[in-house]
């Protein structure tokens, strides 16, 4: 669960067309949209192939959305909602309030004492907080959620936590449905942050875990830090570690009251459902959860970028390599034409980056590119990593990719190709369309991002209109030294100049 | 499967009490009506998956195939007897690098750059892999691109010329891959794991630059002729077509191609006696990554059953796992940590336990993890194995989530020799697993006392020594 999303994969941005076949062609007609009076938007598709469901819930809310001082927020706002309501994952709510306030003094005095190294109030501190840590489990019933779900047949119950959005997700038996209404409504309404503390510890570890250990995270992180000045686009989903260990439950509950909120809210449900049952249910179990005030807006502006930022990461692996240029964002025309760059360059084995660098040059191991990098609610990133063959270094790399960069901005391309690509975004698509949970995570990623799910449906059209002078234009306009940054992952040197 | 139990009746009995618990209580009203879990009623699910049609072709190749008409794809998939087990062991790589050269190194009828052009203007894909046991051809096509889908996907699988420049290439890309794959904490504690369990066995195996240097043109050829045979493979087709059309312009592309016997070189028995260990690698930085564990069992064993729920209760569940419970969530000393029981088709899986805590915490966490192998020896509670009964039964569904997936499961019965109504009787055999046999299996089948241990982590930050687990060495990734 929880993963914070810092991988790089431009997961949503390929092949959500409209097509000839009779499931494409109907989803405009066959996806329902219903609003309830608190704004909460739902979106049904019928698919009875299986009497499965698969279950989104996307809250508009992530990484952007936390004040300085803060980051981690948001994913950790995720964890904390698997960890129960009033009426679930405890054995008497009533009496586990007074304790859990305690928790808090006593967490909060713990905090301070070890950020200033009292070590005698440390060790008086820890030992209050241990007992009442004691007395407050045994009132707890251990991950309930996950094991109703589990036991009820559910799978890939899970959450996720990006720059732009936090999401919750399950797959059930279609049978189920009231179960997961009842659930998920009480948990948007009645949270309760029981078990901060090590929960708080657990995502330390993930942390180490995922950007510690792991060089090719450290070097995404220091990338979009250096590539983004003023943006929150530059802070990392999981925290620095000294705000996640200085979160509180107090910053957590304010960050719910403003964004777990319906109005702030898309769920979608896709599968084997009777559309009428399921707008009746929701209604039901969400329909009573009051609306909140409209979150609040960013105000913050990324200033234009006046030359090439570089940046070194020196970590005990092979070396990889970063190149991003600012772009435009959902719903400029420019970032459909990106959309097309990011298949032509890299799509394939036919792709242009790919024939060049592996197949011809063979200077690189690999290479792919994304574009609308770290999000997309706000302007973002032209992305292109990749890693070198050995010998070859991230230079001889960069000069390879900058090669396939000037010929896009001086040379047009030809017909055939941007057919190839239209091709293969609507062969991925109709392919896409076999899966459930796909389809429900596109239906709640678009209506939120882009305003309106229809976006899947009208991206091919816009992407067929995209010309070959338009692509040269956008690459002149956004490929340039002066709006990019680089950033390299390098072994460091040791005594014998070899690696360790 | 015909019908899903209505599992209403089988809520595990805390779950009500604990809510009868809070109703009596009545505590503090939450926004909006919540009845008690316990309380909802759900209709029973009817439901029978699709059985595909099995054909066998003149020559012994083997259809499956299932009509889906629902999106105008085809899927078709060739599951073949070959696999890495069969390689020399100076030549560790080759099964991998003839399939997926197969595929990248041309046919007679398209150079690759052809094979390359028309099937990515068309949307399609045609991709092969050799894995330990079986190699897989297997392509995806749009229904009105079936016929050169076709040629293609026929021609790499009987076909591949393996040119030369592109043989280079794949050897380069596979020694690349060698240098960057300690990159990653917890695939190095993986990999040396299976190799500290099996050896020299072909299951410990890995490649090293050499043997892929040793590896040649002549090598491929060789072995792709060696194993590609039509009574060595199974074709699973699913999508958008016609049963018996597709049958007949199946048998008119593959009918002339000869069977022939293959006489497959003997593999060599798993080890059984293998001793306790306690290795570290160390690697500065992060957590300290673990695994520990030994030898598992057979995908043919009858205790699987009983194996399969006392591991989801143990370790193989996520979050309502007692590893997961007392380690990461009680402790807060990992993000991740589970068990996993791999059962192993032709020989012994591995049973592992895994997870990842900062090096200040390593040796506690390696503690508490064969503290709960010794727990679940003792004793387990008749709620617990409900519970994992009822998880595993009622989420059994989403292994029919395609009809690809549907026809992949008949030919992996087939190609084991398992029997064709294995899925359908699974739900009911975990339904008869009892308390008992979840104790004799945790008994017979783990062994805390004779485990091997492997750290990947920077020992001078470990919060105790390792020695208490055993004698402790130092090994280094990808040595002998």
């Amino acid at each position: 669960m929880a993963l914070s999303r810092i991988r790089f994969t431009a997961v949503f941005l390929l092949g959500f067309l409209w097509t000839q076949a009779a499931m494409a062609q109907d989803l405009q007609d066959r996806v329902i949209e219903h609003r309830l009076k608190n704004d909460l938007t739902l979106l049904l598709l019928e698919r009875h192939e299986l009497p499965t469901v698969a279950t989104n819930i996307r809250i508009k809310a992530g990484g952007v959305d936390e004040l300085p001082g803060s980051t981690g927020l948001a994913h950790m706002v995720e964890h904390m909602l698997f960890k129960g309501t009033k009426t679930i994952g405890t054995r008497d709510y009533q009496k586990e309030q007074a304790l859990l306030e305690k928790i808090q003094t006593v967490g909060n005095a713990l905090d301070q004492a070890e950020r200033k190294g009292k070590a005698e109030e440390i060790s008086l501190l820890k030992t209050e907080f241990q007992k009442a840590q004691e007395e407050h489990r045994k009132l707890v019933i251990k991950d309930e959620f996950a094991r109703i779900y589990s036991e009820n047949g559910g799978v890939g119950y899970n959450a996720s936590t990006s720059k732009d959005v936090t999401t919750y997700v399950v797959n059930l038996p279609a049978n189920r449905l009231e179960l997961w209404a009842r659930l998920e409504a009480d948990r948007m309404a009645n949270p309760v942050l029981r078990e901060f503390y090590s929960e708080r510890d657990v995502v330390l570890e993930e942390r180490r875990r995922g950007v510690e250990s792991v060089g090719a995270s450290r070097l995404y992180l220091e990338f979009l830090a250096t590539s983004f000045l003023a943006h929150p686009y530059r802070l990392p989903v999981i925290g620095w570690e000294s705000d996640v260990r200085s979160l509180t439950p107090q910053k957590l509950s304010k960050f719910l009251e403003t964004y777990y909120v319906p109005n702030n809210t898309v769920i979608s449900i896709v599968g084997d459902i009777d559309p009428k049952e399921v707008i009746a249910l929701v209604e039901r179990y969400f329909g009573p959860i009051p609306a909140g005030p409209p979150p609040p807006s960013l105000i913050v502006e990324e200033p234009p970028q006046k030359g090439e930022r570089r940046v070194q990461v020196l970590f005990d692996a092979e070396s990889s390599l970063y190149i991003g240029y600012h772009k435009p964002n959902i719903p400029s025309r420019e970032d459909y034409v990106f959309d097309v760059i990011d298949a032509l360059l890299s799509d394939g084995r036919t792709s242009r980056l790919y024939r060049s660098l592996v197949d011809e040059k063979k200077i690189a191991y690999s290479v792919s590119t994304s574009s609308g990098t770290p999000g997309a609610r706000y302007p973002n990133l032209f992305v292109l990593r990749a890693a070198p063959r050995s010998p070859h270094t991230t230079r001889e790399l960069e000069k390879g990719i900058y090669a396939e960069i000037d010929k896009l901005q001086s040379e047009l391309v030809t017909p055939r190709e941007l057919q190839k690509i239209r091709n293969r975004l609507e062969a991925s698509f109709l392919m896409g369309l076999n899966s459930n949970s796909g389809l429900a995570n596109q239906l709640t990623y678009f209506q939120t991002i882009a305003g309106d799910w229809r976006y899947i449906l009208n991206h091919r059209r816009i992407l067929g209109t995209v010309t070959p002078e338009e692509i040269r234009e956008v690459a002149r306009k956004y490929l340039t030294p002066e709006n990019r940054t680089v950033a390299e992952l390098l072994r460091p040197k040791t005594d014998n100049g070899t690696k360790p | 499967m015909k019908k899903l139990r209505n599992p209403s009746r089988r809520i595990a009995l805390p779950a009500i009490a604990v809510l009868l618990g809070f109703l009596l209580s009545g505590c503090a009203a939450p926004v909006g009506n919540f009845p008690a879990v316990s309380d909802l009623r759900y209709k029973p699910i009817q439901w029978v998956p699709a059985e595909p049609e099995r054909r066998v072709l003149k020559n012994g190749l083997v259809l499956y195939l299932l009509e889906d008409h629902e999106l105008p794809v085809i899927h078709i998939s060739a599951t073949s007897r070959v696999g890495s087990e069969y390689e020399p062991a100076d030549k560790v790589g080759l099964a991998s690098l003839t399939g997926s050269t197969m595929r990248t190194g041309g046919t007679e009828s398209f150079s690759v750059e052809e094979m390359d052009d028309t099937l990515e203007f068309l949307g399609a894909g045609v991709e092969s892999s050799i894995g330990m046991e079986s190699g897989q051809v297997s392509m995806g096509v749009l229904r009105k691109d079936l016929d050169t889908g076709l040629r293609i996907f026929a021609d790499v699988l009987r076909r591949p010329v393996f040119r030369q420049n592109r043989v280079d290439l794949a050897k380069s890309q596979a020694i690349e891959g060698i240098r960057r794959r300690n990159d990653h904490p917890e695939r190095i504690a993986q990999r040396e794991f299976a190799r500290l369990i099996y050896g020299d066995h072909p299951n410990g195996r890995m490649a090293t630059v050499q043997s892929i240097r040793n590896i040649t043109r002549q090598d491929m050829i060789d072995f792709h002729r060696l194993y590609y045979r039509p009574r060595q493979i199974f074709l699973g087709i699913a999508g958008d077509f016609q049963t018996e059309e597709m049958v007949a312009q199946l048998s008119e592309i593959f009918s002339n191609w000869e069977a022939a016997p293959v006489a497959y070189p003997p593999v060599p028995p798993v080890p059984r006696e293998i001793s306790p260990s306690v290795n570290v690698i160390n690697k500065e930085g992060g957590q300290a990554t673990v695994v520990l564990g030994h030898l598992g069992v057979r995908f043919n064993n009858p205790d699987l059953y009983a194996l399969r729920v006392m591991n989801h209760i143990l370790g193989g569940s996520g979050l309502n796992s007692r590893l997961m419970r007392e380690i990461r969530s009680d402790r807060g000393l990992a993000y991740t940590v589970g068990s996993s029981l791999g059962a192993g088709v032709r020989d012994l899986g591995t049973f592992r336990v895994a997870g990842g805590t900062k090096p200040q915490t390593a040796t506690e966490m390696i503690s508490l993890m064969i503290k709960n192998l010794r727990d679940i020896q003792k004793d387990v509670k008749p709620e617990e194995v409900e519970a994992a009964k009822e998880a595993i039964i009622n989420s059994f569904l989403f292994t029919y989530t395609s009809k690809s997936a549907i026809v992949a499961q008949q030919i992996f019965l087939e190609f084991h020799d398992l029997p064709r109504d294995y899925m359908r009787t699974y739900p009911g055999k975990i339904a008869r697993v009892t308390r008992e046999d979840v104790l004799r299996v945790a008994k017979q089948y783990l062994h805390p006392d004779h485990l091997i241990i492997l750290v990947v982590g920077d020992e001078k930050k470990f919060d105790r020594s390792l020695s208490q687990f055993g004698t402790a060495r130092t090994i280094r990734p990808d040595e002998p």
